[in-house]
């Protein structure tokens, strides 16, 4: 009985070691190569995203079924795709205005206009949303095959989603602009004014670093300034929803609801970066 | 065999909660289904079983995750191993027990995952919104706890007679 109770002990605590010796490895793993995928991560997605997005297209199928032939026929349909014409040149519009823009100051300064490279946009759907719910990330149905890689942005065509920040073969994970680890350097489309813009709680974001003296306003629109090489600029992030006033200090504080909706998002496209564009396998 | 429904109850909640995201949020905040089973494991299984639920389960979560590797795994592995600990000496069917167990479970998740990211990986968390975060979480977990574990014991019921029959038998040793 008692070496039944001492093997039994033994085996406890080899267990308990070797869970926590593989838990630090792991974290330890996570701060050595931060980015890359783990073999673990690779292996999970490749067992569990297919499962998911399964269940996610099923979903997907039934809601459509429901809202396009049992709710209501031909007006919701009709609905839907002008819902999605409206976004689409609301997108377009944003990226027009912002080339407006710069025309007319490289006009004042009597400059040469550079030539954009056309971005090629990706569809992808969501497959799956982090678990936990305190990481602002989900898995989308393209991979490394599709072309896609990392620090690619992620777009609707109402704004900004976020950024690829790992990729497997046929799946990518995307990180939400509300998420804390996030930052976006952008700029107030109307004052022009500079700042970097970090997810908070709540499904909102936060603009950082803008100047005090900054005659920024709720309504103001604020979009991608272009520098990091990240986001291409002119991709609209978010309204300003308050300002903070602020009378010492160095810097302004505003929140901004992002304009892309990040809890319903249906159709995700993702801008296949214009300085290097790989070859899309369908 | 009961081993098997839990693991297919949990992928099937797993899909559930990574999919339809929508039903389950509440404030901006999710209940964290594998925490209230890693709490079950513990009330109602033995320790190995919840060690191991609570590290495995733990590190999917944190496989489709971005950067946490490890973090689930090991705040869970602990939760798992600390309530499996105390079991004997706890009145696990007492719904105010599990409420509590599954309240400090949550905060103790919480705690261990901010102090991983803020310590280690230097994150720009806001404490104090995480924390507001996390007791809206805590409470979502508390109050969902008993259903699940409603639930739970009714697909584990000869198991858990048979639990009951081994307690009565070491009280009257």
């Amino acid at each position: 009985m008692l070496k039944k109770n001492e093997s039994k002990k033994k085996h406890g605590i080899i267990t308990v070691s070797a869970f926590l010796l593989l838990s630090f490895l792991f974290l330890t793993v996570n701060i050595k190569f931060g980015y890359a995928p783990t073999f673990v991560e690779s292996i999970v997605i490749t067992i569990i995203s297919p499962f998911q997005e399964l269940v996610s297209k099923s979903l997907n199928n039934v809601s459509r079924v429901w809202k396009n032939y049992i709710f209501l026929i031909k007006s919701q349909e009709e609905n839907t795709i002008l819902k999605k014409d409206n976004e689409r040149l609301k997108f377009f519009n944003n990226i027009l205005k912002e080339r407006l823009n710069k025309f007319q100051r490289l006009e004042r300064f009597s400059d040469f206009i550079t030539q954009d490279r056309e971005s090629k946009l990706l569809p992808a759907d969501i497959v799956g949303f982090d678990s936990t719910g305190w990481s602002k990330v989900f898995i989308i149905n393209r991979g490394f095959k599709n072309g896609i890689r990392k620090d690619m942005a992620v777009v609707t065509y109402n704004g900004l989603v976020g950024r690829i920040v790992q990729s497997t073969s046929k799946y990518s994970k995307v990180l939400l602009i509300t998420d804390p680890r996030s930052a976006v350097d952008a700029i107030i489309q109307r004052t022009r004014d500079r700042g970097i813009v970090v997810g908070a709680h709540n499904g909102i974001c936060e603009m950082k670093y803008l100047s005090i003296n900054s005659d920024v306003k709720e309504g103001d629109m604020i979009i991608s300034s272009g520098l990091g090489g990240v986001f291409q600029k002119g991709l609209s992030i978010g309204k300003i929803s308050k300002v903070y006033e602020k009378k010492i200090g160095l810097f302004r504080h505003v929140e901004i609801i992002p304009t892309a909706d990040l809890t319903t998002m249906e159709e995700l496209l993702v801008v296949v970066s214009p300085f290097e564009i790989p070859e899309v396998k369908e | 065999m009961f081993l098997l429904y839990i693991t297919a109850l949990i992928i099937v909640i797993f899909l559930l909660e990574t999919v339809v995201i929508d039903l389950f949020i509440v404030r901006g905040v999710k209940p964290d289904f594998i925490l209230i089973i890693t709490v079950y494991s513990g009330l109602f299984l033995n320790k190995t079983t919840a060690e191991t639920i609570g590290f495995a389960f733990g590190l999917i979560q944190d496989a489709l995750s971005f950067k946490q590797m490890g973090i689930n795994s090991l705040s869970k592995f602990l939760i798992g191993y600390s309530i499996g600990s105390l079991r004997e000496n706890i009145l696990s069917e007492n719904v105010i027990v599990q409420c509590l167990f599954t309240f400090i479970a949550s905060c103790m998740n919480g705690i261990i995952y901010i102090l991983i990211l803020k310590g280690l990986f230097y994150s720009e968390i806001e404490v104090l919104d995480f924390f507001k975060d996390l007791l809206i979480q805590s409470l979502y977990n508390t109050f969902l706890a008993p259903i699940i574990f409603f639930m739970l014991n009714k697909v584990h019921f000869n198991n858990v007679r048979e639990f009951r029959g081994r307690k009565e038998e070491a009280r009257t040793d």
